[in-house]
């Protein structure tokens, strides 16, 4: 999975972490018990200070998305209470997709590829198109 | 035999041992090395990978020689204030693991950019760095603390071995473990860059050979300290150990070194990540 910032954006950069974990939490992107990078890689990684990233992590602990166990690191709980917010519809769907589309870029794929696979997916567990 | 001419035979014993690694290093950033590098990491050159590639081998591999013949010859000069076998090794190996540090210092990508992207995959030491040489690390550290307790209660006569000497080896070599545990860990937190597979896959190629270097450098402490304490063994009176405590220092010995060459060989071990979806589920 990718989280993407934009530094040259109003919203906080601990808000844009805080906000797509909560998405892919919410929409199953991010499993129950999936492990996060550790705070010092994840803010080496997008250029931030450990401490942006450690109040992100704090919020999404607060709001029950992620657990912290001590020497273990950080896994996702939940939706959390947040899940609401992060529905598809409100910016939901648009979080996903554009982790999708980065993924994709990722793995070397054009996007005709990419959408047949997104249409292979839905056949196979009978989505309606 | 005067001391200065067994201090020679030392160094000679070195340089002969250091001689093929100082080739190796120092000729790491040749095209031909850089392509057998690649093909056993299961890279493919082209896009800009093959220059970045031979720019680290050639810029970590001088650091790494660099820091050895420091410790090399820093270890034989203090070497001659002291008794002490194992101080010459361990400061070999710290100069050793000074210049890795130094050549990996030098390899910073660096973020830039309003628009930044991070896998949200943990990277994992596991993942680096053949498993094995965590145990060998773990393993050799407990075996020098056990047989430095062991030779403290066991009956001995000290005009051989000194008590100060065994317990500063356990401490050591714990130290190293501990240090190098965390500088890998370090290692992995540096940043990286997500651009194209090949990219990721040159990063994490980097990665595991600084982090195999360290790893390397703190098994090779674990083993020779783990020597130094059996060599002490042998001198306790109890006859069992006597006979057979000199051999095992010897095989540590030789263990620490061929398990230092192969932590560091890039055919040992190719990264293991599920790539930047994947997500590892506790």
């Amino acid at each position: 999975m990718i989280l993407e910032i934009d530094t040259a954006s109003a919203t906080p950069p601990y808000e844009q972490i805080r906000e797509q974990v909560a998405t892919m939490a919410a929409t199953g992107v991010l499993p129950v018990g999936a492990r996060l990078p550790a705070i010092r890689q994840l803010a080496g990684d997008l250029g931030l200070a450990a401490g942006t990233v450690a109040r992100a992590y704090h919020e999404l602990e607060v709001d029950g998305v992620i657990e912290s166990r001590r020497r273990h690191g950080s896994f996702v709980r939940g939706p959390g209470r947040g899940a609401a917010r992060a529905a598809p519809g409100s910016g939901g769907l648009d979080a996903v997709a554009r982790a999708f589309a980065v993924a994709v870029h990722q793995l070397g794929a054009n996007q005709l590829e990419a959408l047949e696979a997104v249409r292979r997916a839905f056949d196979k567990i009978g989505t309606p198109g | 035999m005067e001391r200065w001419q067994a201090e020679l035979i030392g160094l000679g014993i070195y340089a002969a041992v250091a001689a093929w690694p100082a080739y190796r290093a120092l000729t790491a950033g040749r095209p031909a090395r850089v392509r057998e590098w690649a093909a056993v990491q299961g890279l493919e050159l082209g896009n800009g990978n093959e220059a970045v590639v031979a720019s680290y081998l050639r810029r970590s591999g001088r650091w790494r020689m660099a820091g050895a013949l420091v410790g090399m010859v820093a270890g034989q000069v203090l070497g001659t204030f002291s008794d002490s076998s194992l101080l010459p090794l361990a400061v070999l190996l710290t100069g050793y693991l000074a210049g890795v540090l130094a050549g990996e210092l030098a390899t910073h990508a660096e973020v830039s950019g309003s628009r930044r992207l991070a896998s949200l995959s943990p990277r994992q030491l596991e993942e680096y760095v053949p498993p094995v040489g965590l145990v060998w690390m773990g393993w050799g550290v407990g075996a020098t603390v056990a047989a430095g307790v062991a030779f403290l209660v066991l009956p001995r006569d000290d005009s051989y071995a000194q008590p100060a000497e065994v317990v500063a080896a356990a401490v050591i070599a714990v130290a190293f473990a501990l240090g190098t545990r965390a500088l890998a860990q370090r290692l992995l937190q540096r940043s990286q860059p997500l651009g194209s597979p090949a990219a990721l896959a040159t990063d994490d190629a980097i990665r595991s050979s600084g982090v195999r270097a360290v790893v390397g450098a703190g098994t090779a402490m674990a083993l020779v300290a783990l020597s130094f304490e059996c060599s002490a063994l042998a001198t306790t009176e109890v006859q069992v150990l006597r006979w057979t405590m000199g051999m095992v220092a010897i095989v540590a010995l030789g263990f620490g070194y061929g398990a230092w060459r192969t932590l560091v060989d890039p055919a040992s071990w190719r990264v293991r990540r599920g790539g930047p979806a994947a997500g590892n589920v506790a």
